[in-house]
């Protein structure tokens, strides 16, 4: 009895240990949110200076920086000042897959490389001017959202779909989409089947347990098309039952289908039906403006070079141009109606070279895609990535 | 075996018995043998038929798969899947620091067996030197697979590299063991120092190997110190031995500090080398710190006794995977705002060497309790400390106890470490998937070679621990005293 006793009065005093500290750790955590808060209030007044440039967009512009204060205090103010923070370090922190051929690997020098990862690299460029100036952190699916939000991660780049729950329940801000996917179908080459009406009593190959399956099941059956699917754990099992012939069809991403098609021994087809959208593009924590704008604008800089035709390896030439679009896109200095000659700022706190930077030292948005999916069998000509003026969905609003 | 028996009945009993009481050996022909042991009757010859032929198509199949099974993908991967994402022009590095390792481990472990050699010797005991052909016998699966991780290699530089550590090996034992016995008393302190010089030859420089120098030069200095006389007595001269050895620890780690940061850190580190690394640390860390929490658990005192057991009970009450988890994702949350992030690697090695030493300290509990009392009260009754009943009564009976316990752990910690990737850490098991993932690998089906290939290096340390673990127990005569 004594001994408990004294174990009790032990505890007492070690809780209100635990308690006296705790009190000490909140009130260093309401100094520091403080801290934050003042340095997002500054950002935001910046963001209103760039809508009132804008012409036309002074409305839309005060009311996403007025809701964006009203709903998410908390996470904005622990989450404020990335774009700051990534300058001070002098490194991005990127969140990557290095499993999925195409979008992010480990090549066998031991670099990351990849559609997303280049996209990594086009942030870094045009955010501190040195698109080395990154660190990717391979991520598992179930973890890029907790990773994100713990800010471990200043940007997810990881085949992430934007879906609607994601941006509501994961506190995820989804940003310009720089891949359209969608679930597709395979077949042999001499098949004979030609179209989903075709599929009529085959047998699919599927991936158990996968947002592919449900989607399969729901369209087909809205169809009424009936089919046998062949449910396996992995591609690793999956793709050589495929080519054995246990099954006519096989679904997944389009995107994955022709990586796995380039490398086998049989001709296939795709079938031209996408039964999903699975927009692809890089993701921020959600309650920091600022930072998701700089992601955005040095994303769509590499499609607004595309749609001008600058790349890597003419943008010197455009460092003349005639054009004033062009020269301001580039952070050259231009010459207003009254004759005076400035580099326009447009206010996203990055150098007026930043579009340069990224286009000199990456590439535009059909070189990225060119070099990483181009070898893996995707073609973007006539796919939904192509630019708008070619009747694709790439289309970024104007730099001014 | 009936005639050889009557055989050997006839002869005069009385004298076979005389001459020879060992039984006669059953030395067999293989015919004999084959029909004694698998066709002795109809049912055995059927079992022993399908068992045979089952056998011969595994070998057969296993073979046939081997020799048509494309190694590509590990060679072209085969650095990634050794050292990870290590860049190419430093790769200098790793092989200094194999190299200033294995100066350390043979220096160490040659001085430490001529040590043990010169005890026998005093105590009138058969001294034994190890041949090399016992030394290979013992470490057969690790050289066996560092010469077929090798075979994979594109150039001629790691043969080059892999003979010149054979000879490197060879050299440094006997050095160590040719040492002055002065230097040899000390060979474990060149050792741990020597180790951690390895590790800066890889990572460069950095605060945290300053520290970790230092304070084994510290430990070294305090145990230098204690043998000079001249040196007042008591606490006063504990102070001032301490404050020497500050000094001194201080200076080393001065003087680390000085040379230029120009390494990678361990940001870099990867493949099999992390997988090893973090067993290596999350052992030598998480014994000292299981043994204090099982003394601690066993302890009197009720705040050391209910700190300890809510650390032990917390960390084995949470699998491994959430605790990484917690480290990567929920710590820096409670880290102040401009707190430099610790590396992954950092967090991870806090994480395991926590997670192991709550293991440790459980199977030491085990341990003690088996210890009989007597011992204990014999021990105070002899007059010795507290802390000496523990030191030289106790805690050696208790931890031979737990040989194959503990070993079994290490060698859970070591497959544990494949859990490393799910916070991002390129391990050894996770550049199989990696590498299956590039363009001219996908969709080809061979994760089954790279598993193959993980596998066999897995087993081949993890058999090199339960051999030696074997060794220890039969040396310290566990099961037999």
């Amino acid at each position: 009895m004594k001994s408990a006793s004294k174990l009790l009065r032990v505890l007492a005093v070690l809780l209100s240990f635990v308690l006296v500290v705790s009190a000490c750790g909140s009130d260093g955590d309401d100094g520091g949110s403080a801290d934050g808060g003042s340095e997002d209030a500054g950002s935001d007044s910046g963001s209103d200076d760039a809508g009132s440039d804008d012409s036309g967009s002074d409305d839309s512009g005060s009311d996403d920086a007025g809701s964006d204060d009203a709903g998410s205090d908390d996470v904005e103010l622990a989450q404020g000042g990335t774009l700051a923070a990534v300058q001070s370090a002098g490194t991005l922190q990127c969140g990557g897959n290095d499993t999925l051929p195409g979008f992010g690997i480990v090549d066998a020098d031991g670099a990351f490389g990849g559609f997303d990862i280049d996209f990594c690299a086009v942030i870094a460029a045009g955010v501190l001017g040195d698109a080395a100036a990154f660190e990717v952190t391979p991520l598992v699916a179930a973890q890029r959202f907790p990773t994100l939000q713990s800010g471990e991660i200043d940007v997810l780049i990881r085949n992430t779909t934007w879906t609607a729950s994601r941006d509501g329940a994961e506190q995820a801000n989804f940003l310009h989409t720089t891949f359209y996917d969608g679930q597709g179908f395979m077949v042999r080459a001499d098949s004979g089947i030609a179209s989903l009406d075709d599929v009529s009593d085959a047998s699919i190959c599927v991936l158990t347990g996968t947002t592919t399956l449900l989607n399969l099941n729901a369209v087909l059956g809205d169809l009424g098309i009936p089919f046998t699917p062949v449910e396996f754990e992995s591609n690793d099992e999956l793709n050589p039952a495929f080519q054995a012939g246990q099954c006519e069809v096989w679904t997944s991403d389009a995107s994955q289908l022709a990586a796995f098609a380039a490398n086998m021994d049989i001709d296939t087809a795709i079938l031209p039906e996408i039964i999903s959208k699975e927009p692809l593009g890089p993701v921020v924590a959600d309650g920091d403006t600022e930072w998701a704008q700089v992601v955005n604008w040095a994303v769509m800089a590499t499609v607004q070079a595309w749609e001008w035709g600058i790349d890597s390896g003419n943008v010197d030439s455009f460092l003349s141009s005639e054009d004033s679009s062009i020269l301001r896109f580039l952070g050259e200095p231009i010459t207003d109606g009254d004759g005076n000659t400035a580099v326009a700022e447009v206010g996203l706190g990055l150098d007026p070279k930043f579009a340069y930077n990224i286009i000199s030292q990456v590439g535009n948005y059909e070189e990225i895609f060119e070099a990483n999916l181009g070898p893996i069998g995707l073609t973007l000509a006539g796919s939904p990535n192509d630019l708008w003026t070619n009747g694709g969905l790439q289309y970024v609003p104007p730099f001014r | 075996m009936v005639d050889k028996a009557a055989n050997y009945l006839g002869d005069d009993i009385m004298s076979a018995l005389a001459v020879d009481s060992t039984p006669p050996s059953a030395k067999l022909s293989p015919g004999d043998w084959m029909k004694k042991n698998l066709f002795s009757n109809a049912a055995n010859s059927i079992v022993s038929l399908i068992v045979g032929l089952a056998a011969a198509a595994l070998v057969w199949f296993g073979l046939k798969w081997i020799i048509n099974a494309d190694f590509a993908i590990i060679r072209a991967n085969l650095r990634i899947f050794l050292i990870g994402q290590f860049p190419k022009e430093e790769l200098w590095r790793p092989w200094a620091s194999a190299y200033v390792l294995i100066l350390g481990a043979g220096l160490m472990t040659g001085a430490m067996a001529r040590n043990s050699y010169e005890l026998d010797i005093s105590q009138e005991l058969e001294p034994v030197k190890e041949s090399w052909g016992q030394m290979v016998r013992r470490f057969w699966p690790v050289l066996l697979v560092s010469i077929f991780f090798v075979s994979f290699a594109r150039t001629i530089m790691p043969y080059i590299g892999l003979a010149a550590a054979f000879v490197l090996i060879v050299v440094t034992r006997e050095l160590g063991w040719r040492m002055p016995a002065a230097v040899r008393q000390r060979a474990l302190y060149i050792g741990v120092l020597l180790f951690i010089v390895s590790m800066l030859v890889i990572a460069g420089t950095s605060r945290l190997g300053g520290y970790a120098l230092g304070l084994v030069v510290f430990i070294w200095m305090m145990s230098e110190l204690s043998q000079v006389e001249t040196l007042p007595v008591g606490f006063v001269g504990t102070l001032v031995r301490a404050a020497i050895a500050l000094v001194i620890a201080a200076a080393v780690a001065v003087i680390q500090n000085l040379i230029p940061h120009d390494g990678f850190g361990w940001e870099n580190w990867g493949g099999l080398h992390i997988s090893l690394f973090t067993t290596v640390v999350g052992i030598t860390l998480g014994m000292p710190f299981g043994i204090l929490l099982a003394l601690g658990r066993k302890s009197n005192l009720p705040v050391l006794k209910t700190a300890s057991v809510i650390f032990i009970e917390f960390v084995r009450g949470v699998p491994l995977i959430s605790l990484l988890l917690f480290s990567n994702l929920m710590l820096p949350l409670f880290l102040p705002i401009d707190f430099e992030r610790p590396a992954d690697l950092t967090l991870a090695i806090v994480v395991i060497t926590g997670f192991s030493a709550a293991y440790i300290a459980e199977i030491v509990r085990g341990g003690l309790q088996a210890v009989p009392k007597g011992q204990t009260e014999a021990a105070q009754a002899s007059g010795m400390s507290a802390a000496s009943v523990q030191r030289f009564i106790v805690l050696p009976q208790a931890l031979r106890a737990v040989i194959p316990a503990m070993v079994g752990q290490f060698i859970a910690l070591f497959k544990d470490t494949s859990l490393l990737s799910i916070i991002g850490i390129l391990e050894f098991l996770r550049v199989s998937d990696t590498s299956n993932a590039q363009q001219e690998f996908v969709g080809k089906g061979l994760a089954s070679v790279t598993y193959l290939f993980v596998a066999i290096g897995y087993w081949a340390f993890a058999y090199t621990m339960s051999k030696e673990s074997r060794r220890l127990e039969a040396k310290l005569g566990v099961g037999h005293r």
